[in-house]
């Protein structure tokens, strides 16, 4: 459903991608790995057209490019976006924050009781502050809030950044259920946490490259390529 | 005293509803409308233009005529924002400075092609020009009325900004425009109609205000300063901050003009820097 081939994007002038392939299938989870500062932030911006400029090479959803389409635009043909900073609307309730997003967006399953039902923790506190939540209530607002907009394609970025490791089950609770229900999803990561849950394949970035490609499992048996590229050592 | 009271609430409250567009714009836009104030005097003029034709001085005629003035500016505005401003959210903000000023120019000569550089007076409505006797103070009525359809009108904005879908995109997009995008939300539309609101909300404040005092073709620059002094106070986007300030400026300046008259102007300004170096102060005091 998405198509990335030979990606170059910049920041102004400041080129931040050089050749960036990735694919990602009908109801398939792909991990993006890459240390801090490879790209992988950025390759998410390319594909929701923010802040960043595709210079080269082409993005593809469902067939049609996405290069110079405004954002909002991109998000209406069904691709959800959750930043890694999460920019839960501090100043707004957490009903607020969802409400930000039109009712029947993308004509899809997602109301906000079902996102209450995949977040119970949320329910609970919809009248707070999104401000005054802990970084794991603002990761889960921020999903559910994309949820809302009913996404074939759901792009997390780094969804288990900071997180306290019981916070991190809920969020691959989450993001397991999803996949049930067939949601695509491009998962960037620094740890191997949502390969092993879940990850269905997995794209190694460098530099502002794609250097590898392959199954999660092609990629957990080669313990090797997470060394060289991830510096973490199997936890 | 009771007198100077209402004086400076019936003034702070004008200055709300022209301060408030101009901080809704910009909290949302980023756009500093410098033609702001041109757009409150066209209020003025049209209301002035309008009355006559709209069957002279009654009440009815004359709400009528306000609301018809603020009607049309809003729709001005919204004819700037389409045409013009909507092409240069992402430009250096000198650009939008030297647009937002041509429409100063433009609005100036456009007012005194038709209605002159003479000043004229827009009549109270007849039965609204005499006073209330409250204990032993006599109380303009028409002053009274001013401060209750601003009064009327804070709370309809409050209820907007609370309980609506629009509201809440609002302040979605104050906090984080980029985001509001992110959710499939076209920045557009949202941008168009504030600002649209906003002008409205200054012709308003021009057309109800324009029985206080002389018009003429000059009232742009008095009022915008005024209006600047306000949203500085009350920070830059905060609707809030402006409803306190605009209400503190107008009672400087209706307590002034008893107490110290030739200083109150020097005192709104000197407030007005007391509050940008205590909150300097302060933001240097978080970020340590
Ligand atoms: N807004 C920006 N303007 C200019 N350069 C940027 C911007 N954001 C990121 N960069 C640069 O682009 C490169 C790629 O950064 P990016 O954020 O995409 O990496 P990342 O893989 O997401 O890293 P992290 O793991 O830290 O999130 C870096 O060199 C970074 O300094
Ligand atoms: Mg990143």
């Amino acid at each position: 459903m998405m198509k990335i081939r030979q990606l170059h994007a910049a920041y102004g002038r400041i080129e931040a991608l050089h050749g960036v392939d990735l694919d990602v299938g009908e109801g398939e989870v792909v991990c993006l790995v890459g240390r801090n500062g490879v790209g992988k932030t950025s390759t998410m911006r390319a594909i929701v057209q923010e802040l960043i400029q595709v210079t080269k090479g082409t993005v593809e959803f469902d067939g049609a490019s996405v290069v110079g389409v405004p954002s909002h635009d991109i998000i209406k043909r069904g691709i959800g976006y959750v930043p890694e900073d999460r920019r839960a609307f501090a100043s707004l309730t957490v009903a607020e924050n969802l409400r930000v997003v039109r009712k029947g967006a993308g004509n899809g399953q997602w109301t906000v009781d079902g996102v209450y039902a995949l977040f119970p923790h949320l329910a609970e506190g919809r009248k707070r502050l999104a401000g005054v939540l802990s970084g794991g209530e603002q990761q889960m607002l921020s999903i559910a809030r994309s949820l809302l907009t009913n996404p074939r394609l759901l792009l997390l970025d780094e969804p288990n950044e900071g997180l306290a490791p019981k916070i991190i089950d809920e969020i691959i609770a989450a993001i397991l259920k999803l996949k049930q229900e067939r949601v695509s999803m491009l998962v960037s990561e620094q740890s191997l946490r949502t390969i092993r849950a879940c990850g269905d394949r997995v794209v190694v970035i460098d530099r502002g490259a794609s250097v590898f490609h392959g199954t999660a499992a092609e990629f957990l048996g080669n313990p090797e390529i997470a060394r060289q590229y991830l510096m973490v050592s199997g936890h | 005293m009771a007198a100077q009271l209402l004086n400076g609430l019936t003034e702070g409250m004008m200055l709300f509803l022209i301060a408030s567009g101009l901080t809704l714009i910009f909290g949302i836009t980023r756009i500093v409308n410098f033609a702001h104030g041109s757009l409150y005097m066209l209020g003025a003029f049209l209301a002035y233009h309008l009355m006559p034709m709209l069957g002279g001085s009654t009440v009815a005629s004359f709400a009528s005529a306000v609301l018809l003035s603020a009607i049309l500016v809003g729709l001005l505005g919204l004819v700037f924002e389409v045409l013009i401003l909507r092409r240069i959210y992402g430009a250096d903000d000198l650009l939008q400075l030297i647009i937002t000023l041509a429409l100063v120019l433009i609005l100036r000569d456009v007012v005194k092609a038709i209605w002159g550089a003479n000043d004229i007076s827009v009549p109270m409505p007849a039965s609204l020009s005499g006073a209330l006797q409250i204990g032993g103070t006599f109380l303009p009525l028409f002053q009274i009325v001013a401060f209750a359809v601003g009064l009327v009108v804070i709370t309809l904005m409050v209820s907007i900004m609370r309980f609506t879908r629009a509201g809440v995109l609002l302040r979605a997009a104050t906090d984080d425009r980029g985001m509001v995008a992110l959710l499939g939300i076209n920045q557009a539309w949202i941008f168009s109609s504030v600002f649209a609101v906003g002008c409205f909300l200054a012709g308003l404040a021009g057309a109800l205000a324009a029985p206080f005092g002389n018009v003429n073709y000059l009232l742009d620059t008095n009022i915008i300063v005024m209006a600047f002094v306000v949203v500085v106070i009350g920070g830059l986007g905060s609707l809030s901050g402006a409803l306190i300030a605009a209400l503190s400026v107008g009672m400087v300046k209706g307590l002034g003009v008893i107490y110290f008259p030739r200083l109150s102007t020097v005192l709104i300004f000197l407030i007005m820097a007391a509050v940008l170096v205590i909150r300097s102060l302060g933001r240097g005091a978080i970020s340590k």
